[in-house]
Order: structure tokens, then sequence, then C-alpha cells
């Protein structure tokens, strides 16, 4: 049986209206980077701002003396990220473009085998970027035992937890909390926790690289020793500003 | 008089162990099994564990 205009043209309405439901839904989970002459710059389509795009390379993590990079307890998942021990090349990136990235409420505080998909994809969508950011070392401490390090007693299995901040001082209310690990620390033994004590003292500016990651373990710490979830860690690399150039610390 | 109290005691402990094997899981049960082996000691007193987390 034919159907009646009045009908056809409304079933066409309905699907014409769907199709559009479908395509803006898929524009507004697409994020579009832009390239600048300072490197890559996010553009937000989403309300959510992003870093730059670029291939996120799988972690490698060997462990380190015998603990293996999965840890021994804990979220495994995130201590192979901790663990992680692969170079790339560091972009560039605003201290401000780092702090204000958000996060997923609902990975705070949870494993991430027990995140869902949606908040997974979120997350992926910047975790693991190498970026290089410039601030100043406003502390510096060493961790106690973790699991990620296996619960390792020495002074060589724990982190140090240092934080990075756009202008020196001691505030580190809007502070990016980025830490060296064991496996980093041990091809830099030039690195010292004192001598970075003394970039604290004289507010020397630093450039740290290494990979960006979700700690979502410590939200109790914003706005109060921390600015964002979102850390550098490991730390791969870090610079000091002498005279107007970058030198490696040493 | 009925009293109570609630504590919160930091502990420090080192041992001996496999790098991989879950090293706050067995102590967290070594701690619940002290404080209930010690408890027995005290007949007065009502102990109750109400959380044991690792420190982070």
């Amino acid at each position: 049986m034919p159907l009646r205009p009045i009908v056809r043209r409304a079933l066409l309405l309905a699907i014409l209206a769907f199709t559009l439901l479908l395509v803006a839904r898929r524009l507004s989970e697409r994020r579009v980077v832009v390239q600048s002459s300072a490197g890559v710059t996010p553009a937000r389509t989403d309300g959510r701002p992003t870093i730059a795009r670029r291939p996120v390379p799988a972690p490698e993590s060997p462990g380190f003396e015998g603990c293996p990079a999965a840890g021994d307890g804990g979220d495994r998942e995130l201590n192979r990220l901790k663990n992680r021990v692969d170079t790339a090349a560091w972009v560039p990136t605003p201290f401000a473009q780092i702090v204000d990235l958000d996060w997923p409420p609902g990975v705070v505080r949870r494993v991430r085998t027990n995140w869902s998909r949606g908040d997974t994809r979120r997350v992926a969508a910047n975790e693991g970027k190498p970026v290089a950011i410039e601030g100043y070392f406003v502390g510096a401490k060493v961790e106690g035992p973790e699991s990620p390090n296996c619960h390792g007693a020495a002074s060589k299995f724990r982190d140090w937890h240092l934080w990075l901040a756009a202008s020196p001082g001691k505030d580190r209310r809007r502070s990016i909390v980025v830490e060296t690990t064991p496996v980093i620390r041990a091809g830099h033994p030039e690195w010292s926790i004192g001598d970075i004590r003394k970039l604290v003292r004289d507010s020397t500016l630093v450039r740290v690289s290494g990979w960006l990651m979700l700690d979502p373990e410590h939200p109790d710490q914003l706005g109060k020793t921390r600015g964002t979830l979102w850390e550098i860690h490991p730390v791969m690399r870090i610079e000091v500003q002498r005279e107007g150039k970058w030198v490696e610390m040493r | 008089m009925k009293k109570a109290i609630s504590l919160d005691v930091r502990l420090w402990i080192e041992g001996e162990d496999e790098p991989a094997h879950d090293f706050a899981q067995s102590t967290t049960k070594a701690v619940r099994d002290i404080i209930e082996a010690g408890a027995a000691k005290h007949p007065a007193l009502t102990i109750e564990i109400r959380s044991i987390g690792e420190r982070s």
C-alpha cells in the first residue's frame, strides 16, 4: 500500500534528523590539532583541551634489579607506565597546557582495569605523549617505598617526587608533579637530589622532558600540593638554563 | 564509665621478600594477625580493626 505523502515526509524528516544527530556526535568527539610555528598546539572542539596529537608509542618497561615493570602490587598497569624506559623526541609544551588538562572523574582513585571504556579513551587522548615543559622546581623529596618499585627499602629503589611550577618560590598549588624513577636514574648517575634542591633555592629555569601520565591516586592533594593529576612520569631528561642556553643537569 | 578511642597507628615494616610478591598484601595480613594476637592480652578492651592501608 503506498504511503500517504504526509507520512512519507515525516519518515524522511526523522531519518534526516537521526543522521544529523549521528554526524554531530561524531564531530563533537573529534579533536583537531593545529600546527603552529612553535610546534604542535591543540585546538578545542569539545570544550576539553588536548595536547599535541602524535602517535603514542607503546611503553617499554624491562624492570629494574629483579623488580618487574608491573611492580609488586597496586595498579599494575599504572606501574608499567611509571617504569617505562623508552625515549622520544620531546615536544615543547606550555606549562599551562598541562596544568589545565582535565581527566574524567570516573578514573579517580580507581585502578585502570576498572576504568570504563570511554574514560580509558579520554585519558589515552593525552597519556603517553612525550612532552618537554619549562618551569621552576619548587620542591623535591625522596618518596617512600612503593609498589611500582617493589617496595624496595634502599634509596636506589625510591622515586624522586619533584614539583615543577610556572614561577619560582614555594607555592605548589598550581604545580605539576614530575618524578624520576630508579631505572631511569640508573642511567643518570650525575643527577642528585641535592643539586635539584639547589635549583629550587636558586630559582633556576629548568626544562623537564618525559612521558605524560595520569596518576589518579592523589586527588586530595589538588589545589594544595599539586595543580593537576597529570604528571611527567618518568622524567627522562632534565635541562638547566645557564647564560641563556639549555644544558644537561650535572 | 565506658570509653572509646580511635587511634591512627603508623608502622614501618621491613623484611625480605621476593621482588614481585605483593608486599602490601602480606604485611597488611601480618599486622591484622599481630593486633588480633595482642588483643587477647587485654580482655577488658574490645578492639576492632576498621581499616589498614598503605600510606602513599
